[in-house]
């Protein structure tokens, strides 16, 4: 896959200056590039009540003073989720050349099926990013959340095994240090395009409140 | 052994060619791909006919803890002339193994399962990260990276692929560090044709 090879390509020219790395982007990116959706003005967020995986308080106050990269999913979810996560931690990787790293955006994932989640989700963040946080609470309280940040997701009936199936969206949210919704990025998000991208909406949002 | 066997893949044409001289030889290595030092088995079930069917490049990304359902990801090659379906998935270290496809439409993502994949003739048919994935459910232990899961295909003619997946990083899928094959893209880039 295109992605997957870039980012083997991307790592073997980890020794070489970032200028090498977008240029592999100019060439390649075309193909790939980023999709995103702005929400102007950016949306603010409703109030919600959920729970990282450490068990303390998150809520919109969670939210400000630093972007947030969110990504809803469920840790039974074999092939997408776990895709999301790994791409989003190259994401990180790839801006923490760019910027300091305080000023890296915090991955949040929204676990959307506390029941099994609950559990297993310190240790599903981390297996992907030391640095990872996992969100989650009661059904009422998730609505709150993935609905303010325009997504959706739906439990299925059990079946008789239990099992049910899991609907959800697919758009990674993200997030400015104000907690409102600055743009929505489709799947794949291509590494470098995506660093880059978010690298400037930082850079712009700094200047907008400089001149406000 | 036909035409299209030779077309194909000739490593997979003098594999197949040293297995009918070997008469009972269950194991057939395409030598291009073994080259490549991926993971290719494609055996013959016992008392079955020779499968015309090759997996290539079978993965399974190593799973966080404590979650208990993983995906093994492929590229499957139909050598023969007929279309064969898969009708069933099977491995010994899971409680159990199906097929599914990951369907985003209108931005929401749900999986979709699949009580049986076709194989056409000629074009690999990729196993690929937020496409089709054999989802694999109960694992019977905590597997890492480097280890070996058993696969077994079934097919609609009665025979089985047995394939040797191995537990890899996440992003570190086979085919990354060569240009022997690219996933999922357009086109199969066989060198061995």
């Amino acid at each position: 896959m295109t992605m997957h090879r870039r980012r083997a390509l991307s790592r073997l020219a980890a020794t070489l200056a970032v200028t090498c790395v977008l240029g592999l982007t100019a060439t390649t990116g075309q193909a790939a590039g980023l999709r995103v959706v702005e929400p102007d003005p950016p949306a603010a967020l409703p109030e919600f009540s959920l729970k990282d995986h450490r068990g303390k308080p998150f809520t919109v106050e969670s939210l400000k003073g630093h972007w947030t990269l969110a990504s809803i999913g469920f840790t039974s979810c074999p092939d997408v989720c776990p895709f999301v996560l790994s791409n989003l931690a190259e994401v990180v990787n790839q801006m923490s050349v760019r910027v300091r790293p305080d000023n890296l955006p915090k991955v949040i994932f929204v676990a959307i099926d506390p029941k099994r989640d609950t559990e297993v989700l310190g240790d599903y963040v981390k297996h992907f990013d030391e640095n990872f946080m996992g969100v989650t609470g009661d059904h009422k309280e998730l609505a709150k959340f993935v609905e303010g940040i325009d997504g959706f997701y739906r439990l299925g009936k059990p079946d008789k095994d239990g099992d049910y199936e899991v609907q959800h969206s697919a758009s990674v949210i993200v997030i400015g240090p104000d907690a409102r919704i600055h743009a929505k990025l489709s799947p794949p998000l291509p590494p470098a395009d995506t660093a880059e991208y978010l690298a400037r909406k930082r850079i712009t949002y700094i200047r907008a409140q400089r001149n406000n | 052994m036909n035409v299209s066997v030779v077309k194909s893949c000739l490593s997979c044409l003098i594999g197949a060619a040293a297995l009918t001289a070997a008469g009972s030889q269950s194991a057939l290595a395409c030598e291009a791909h073994a080259a490549n030092g991926q993971s290719l088995q494609t055996a013959q079930a016992q008392g079955h006919a020779m499968s015309s069917v090759m997996a290539m490049d079978a993965w399974v990304p190593v799973a966080p803890p404590g979650v208990k359902a993983h995906a093994a990801y492929m590229v499957l090659m139909n050598h023969g002339k007929e279309t064969r379906t898969i009708t069933a998935v099977q491995s010994p270290q899971y409680g159990s193994a199906t097929m599914h496809a990951s369907i985003t439409k209108d931005g929401v993502t749900h999986m979709q399962h699949l009580a049986a994949v076709d194989l056409p003739p000629g074009p690999p048919v990729g196993f690929v990260p937020g496409g089709m994935h054999i989802m694999l459910m109960k694992p019977k232990a905590a597997y890492k990276e480097g280890d070996t899961i058993d696969l077994s295909l079934t097919l609609d003619d009665g025979t089985t692929v047995a394939v040797k997946a191995t537990v890899r990083a996440r992003n570190d899928a086979p085919g990354m560090n060569h240009d022997h094959m690219n996933h999922g893209a357009m086109g199969h880039d066989h060198k061995g044709s």
